[in-house]
């Protein structure tokens, strides 16, 4: 692949998914309010919150939907869901979802 | 696919285990911290998770707990500032963020329980924190404000905070309070009622008053209940959960009921949800004259305001009298344009009257000095 090439490729592919980006840097931005208890990473701080870095955007959105719905309760999270809008989770769903993480499996052997 | 790989290229976050090295550049975090001229801060350890900090008399070992299972001990040995020696000690322990020193004893402060070490006499730091004997196991094992802060006062009694297990709600007889007892875990009895969520207390040096922070109620709104700095007067006052918090903000559910003694209401009202935690009266003299005995709290700053506040460490100024007569900023940045860059929980003083400060998000130990 020729370097031309590849920065064509480049641009096409940012601009094919600017408005994509645009979503996920909206996601970024709330989710300011995440990061005190699952890290900015997406990587939790607190120890009683998940790490959330990768998780699949359906299930953000469904658990999130549920805590401000009040089919699913906890202390912090039934609060911090109860005011967001269904753009807010959509936005928060995406950008944790794109955080790209590793796993390492313990050798045992 | 290709497309969305290439973009996604840029948002990859790094999955790193808590850095240990100490290499690593904290200038980022430093630069942004503001003080009165004169005071510098430093980096004096790096650890994960570190939350309350107890200064080990005699030896000088300085012991940290945290909620994760884990306590670090960590030694300045030729006293340049910076620890030379950061080990852990234990590990697995069920949410160890309270830790005391009493008579060559070191307690632990667990969910579900207290416990001791005794500190062998030939003692090594490499020593892992076994047996831990457990002198009291009275407690509500519930994660939620299920962090202990532990000290001993002067009346060489160990204290224990019982957060309420709960954003609101009526109190047990062993949630919601600060206890005290001997050191062998008898004679439990309660020094403060109606406590939602104490994590920080220190005696002021010369009334010998028992000060504490308590955390405020969530869900009603970026503004209210305050959080509070509290004096005990007499033993077992009710200090107003889940009837009121701040000066005169009912809570929610409780408006309409008659709380069934009388309250006392803070000394002071800190900004809502700032999550005021770890507290320590001065009484170094390496600080100007001017703070001698005045108190630092540490503002672990809030998680759910819609503009966050807090991140910083106030100053509590007191007069001659033990009165406290308001308070100022004291370090603040560790909120950078709305993003948290730490967030102080715990502060000590050293020997030599520095401060240090636990952040158990930027995953240090800072120390605070003034003048050269």
């Amino acid at each position: 692949m020729t370097r031309s090439f590849q920065a064509g490729l480049l641009l096409l592919a940012c601009l094919c998914s600017s408005a994509e980006a645009q979503d996920a840097a909206a996601g970024r931005d709330k989710a300011m309010a995440c990061t005190p208890c699952h890290g900015p990473d997406g990587i939790a701080v607190a120890p009683n919150a998940p790490h959330i870095a990768g998780e699949n955007a359906a299930y953000l959105t469904s658990q999130l939907k549920a805590f401000r719905s009040g089919e699913r309760q906890h202390e912090q999270m039934s609060i911090i869901a109860a005011d967001l809008t269904d753009e807010d989770i959509a936005d928060l769903a995406r950008w944790f979802s794109m955080i790209e993480i590793t796993a390492k499996v313990p050798d045992l052997d | 696919m290709y497309a969305k790989l290439l973009c996604s290229v840029a948002l990859v976050a790094t999955l790193s285990a808590p850095a240990m090295a100490t290499d690593t550049d904290y200038s980022g975090v430093l630069s942004k911290i503001r003080l009165p001229d004169g005071f510098k801060i430093s980096i004096f350890a790096e650890m994960p998770k570190p939350r309350e900090i107890e200064v080990g008399k005699p030896n000088g070992v300085i012991y940290v707990g945290s909620r994760h299972g884990h306590i670090y001990s960590m030694v300045d040995n030729n006293r340049d500032g910076v620890a030379d020696e950061v080990r852990e000690r234990v590990n697995g322990l069920n949410v160890p963020n309270g830790v005391a020193m009493q008579d060559s004893m070191l307690y632990v402060g667990m969910q579900d329980k207290i416990a001791m070490w005794p500190v062998p006499a030939e003692f090594d730091t490499a020593l892992p924190l076994d047996p831990l004997i457990p002198i009291n196991e009275n407690m509500t094992s519930e994660f939620l404000h299920g962090w202990r802060y532990i000290g001993f006062g002067p009346d060489r009694k160990l204290y224990v905070s019982l957060g309420a297990p709960c954003n609101i709600c009526e109190l047990t007889a062993n949630t919601g309070k600060i206890v005290r007892m001997d050191p062998d875990g008898s004679n439990w009895e309660v020094v403060a009622d109606g406590v939602r969520n104490s994590v920080g207390f220190d005696w002021h040096p010369k009334t010998g008053q028992l000060w504490f922070t308590d955390n405020g109620a969530d869900g009603m709104g970026d503004n209210i209940p305050a959080d509070e700095l509290n004096v005990v007067t007499e033993i077992g006052q009710n200090f107003g959960f889940p009837y009121v918090g701040g000066q005169d903000t009912k809570l929610s559910g409780f408006e309409d009921k008659e709380p069934p003694v009388p309250l006392t209401p803070p000394v002071i009202d800190f900004g809502a949800h700032t999550a005021n935690l770890g507290i320590e009266f001065y009484e170094g003299d390496m600080f100007p004259g001017e703070y001698m005995n005045d108190a630092f709290v540490a503002q672990h700053g809030s998680w759910n305001r819609t503009v966050p506040d807090g991140y910083r460490i106030m100053r509590v100024k007191f007069d001659d009298d033990g009165n406290a007569t308001g308070t100022e900023v004291f370090a603040e940045g560790w909120l950078d344009g709305g993003a948290a860059v730490g967030r102080p929980v715990d502060i000590e003083e050293l020997p030599d009257g520095s401060l240090i400060v636990s952040d158990d998000f930027a995953n240090v130990i800072y120390r605070i000095t003034f003048g050269d």
